[in-house]
């Protein structure tokens, strides 16, 4: 494998400085330090990505690794018709769902059952509510992570990874339907149920 | 554009998402600003999605990189760079060498059209290959797949689909065969070439010494293919058989005016367990089910199936 050593930082710049379609084509030829950087482009939102549908961090990550490998053994085959990243991301999404059909894992929660909200756990998206420019303190902060964390994940799976790719991801819709295989009209259908489901589970009910 | 509230529940979310058009943000804004009821779940929902945005989503642990960097290099040290990959599948083809389809648990398909009734040019493995990639891709190969294992097709823009059967593959796909899996293959119509091997080798004048044949039993017997020695010929009743390239690949014989029901198929697997195809004349490959047991005779648009497994020879050997 032809490594690009990378004592010099400097020596990271001309692949930090390009193009995602540019780096494939490299990493098609076996380009160590192509490859690299593309990694740590997308790691953080992969897994994200994958969580969306796996709703388990382990699950998500070895999800991502294998879409990393994936990109990596068709690399040759990738040819820029499509965005790198829509590329990646329906690899990605074709195995968390072959993933999830083998384990049997589709999880749904009825609206009928919302998630348990610690009363005083509900104070700090109260406060959210009032004024979201409103900064928060550590301890908010990560209460706010876990609250959002844990409606996340009682989100159906179709609701889950459609959200995350919106929200997270800022992709339009046309780029979720074409990963996801569905229509615009069932990505908008999934956008609109995943918001009313979170927002009776953070108890987002303010009334006039 | 007028848009009362109950479209308006239905806008508001792409409005948000900013993928109205220019007319219907306008319409939605001339809205919100006479609607007081609209205009409150409007903020409501604002501030929920801005809310939503917030969540940072999982952290990778802090080996991930060079988890996935040490899976890569094994990768390579493996089996080389992609590209070297690619290249290699078509060199192993051109030489004869082991493609072993279910070690390498890639097979790779391009199928293609027979000329239908025009002369089929007479052409050496190699030239076929160098010919493989121009080649038409019209015909679809249909994949069963007997082990239950779980058989996908990574297709060109980088879908990958599990393959349940009957499933169709599409020109270009990867097809991804785990290992230990059976997979069957049946081809309709047109020539099935595997990896750049195209079945338009020479036919040999005679068959080559120390070759078994096999005789098909009915389309679900599990025939394991031993390495480099199987061949099965067909034996027309004084009719032109479909012979093999012996060098590595399939041959075929254009099919004749004097071919008919009793011409049987000649399937050849060359060293290590090369993937099969079916071969046929112009007059196209086997289609619809094969019900006899022995002695598979071909006939025009027939299909005939053909079935990979491990390597060891288990059919009837004459």
């Amino acid at each position: 494998m032809k490594k690009k050593e990378a004592d010099n930082p400097e020596d990271k710049a001309p692949f930090e400085a390009r193009k995602d379609e540019e780096l494939v084509a490299l990493v098609a030829r076996g380009d160590e330090g192509a490859f690299a950087v593309l990694l740590s482009r997308y790691q953080k939102g992969l897994l994200t990505f994958c969580y969306g549908f796996m709703r388990d961090r382990q699950r998500a990550e070895d999800m991502a690794q294998e879409t990393f490998l994936r990109m990596f053994r068709n690399a040759h085959r990738y040819k820029p018709v499509a965005r790198f990243s829509t590329w990646i991301y329906r690899i990605a999404a074709n195995l968390c769902i072959n993933e999830l059909k083998k384990l049997k894992l589709r999880y749904t929660v009825s609206i009928d059952q919302p998630m348990s909200m610690d009363p005083e756990s509900t104070k700090v998206v109260e406060k959210m509510a009032a004024d979201t420019r409103q900064p928060l303190t550590e301890a908010e902060e990560m209460e706010l992570q876990g609250l959002l964390e844990e409606a996340i994940r009682h989100l159906p799976e179709d609701q889950r990874s459609t959200l995350i790719m919106v929200e997270y991801h800022h992709m339009p819709y046309r780029d979720i339907a074409k990963i996801l295989g569905i229509t615009v009209s069932a990505v908008k259908m999934r956008i609109k149920r995943a918001r009313e489901n979170l927002r009776y589970m953070l108890r987002f009910l303010e009334h006039e | 554009m007028q848009v009362d509230c109950e479209r308006i529940r239905q806008l508001l979310d792409p409005y948000l998402d900013q993928e109205l058009t220019a007319e219907e943000i306008s319409a939605v804004e001339q809205h919100l600003a006479t609607c007081r009821r609209c205009a409150f779940e409007s903020t409501q929902m604002l501030r929920l999605k801005e809310i939503i945005g917030r969540w940072k989503g999982p952290s990778p642990s802090s080996d991930l990189h060079e988890k996935v960097m040490g899976k890569v290099r094994e990768d390579m040290r493996r089996s080389g760079t992609p590209l070297e990959r690619y290249y290699r599948r078509v060199a192993l083809a051109v030489t004869g060498g082991a493609l072993t389809v279910l070690g390498l648990g890639i097979l790779v398909f391009y199928v293609g059209f027979g000329t239908g009734g025009t002369a089929t040019p007479d052409l050496g493995i190699g030239e076929a290959v160098a010919m493989a990639p121009a080649m038409p891709l019209e015909t679809i190969a249909r994949l069963e797949d007997l082990s239950g294992e779980g058989v996908q097709a990574i297709r060109p823009d980088g879908t990958i689909t599990k393959l349940t059967p009957p499933a169709s593959l599409k020109p270009d796909d990867i097809l991804e065969v785990p290992e230990d899996a059976t997979a069957t293959v049946r081809v309709a119509g047109g020539r099935l070439i595997v990896g750049a091997l195209a079945w338009q080798g020479k036919v040999p004048k005679k068959p080559p010494r120390g070759l078994t044949r096999m005789r098909f039993a009915s389309p679900d017997a599990a025939y394991s293919l031993k390495r480099g020695t199987v061949r099965i010929i067909a034996s027309g009743e004084g009719l032109g058989a479909i012979r093999i390239d012996t060098s590595a690949g399939i041959a075929y014989v254009p099919w004749e005016k004097r071919h008919n029901e009793h011409t049987r198929a000649v399937i050849y697997v060359g060293e290590g367990s090369v993937a099969i195809g079916v071969v046929a004349g112009e007059a196209g490959l086997l289609k619809g089910s094969v019900e006899e047991r022995e002695n598979l005779p071909i006939r025009k648009d027939e299909l005939l199936e053909i079935e990979l497994k491990e390597s060891r020879a288990e059919g009837q050997a004459k």
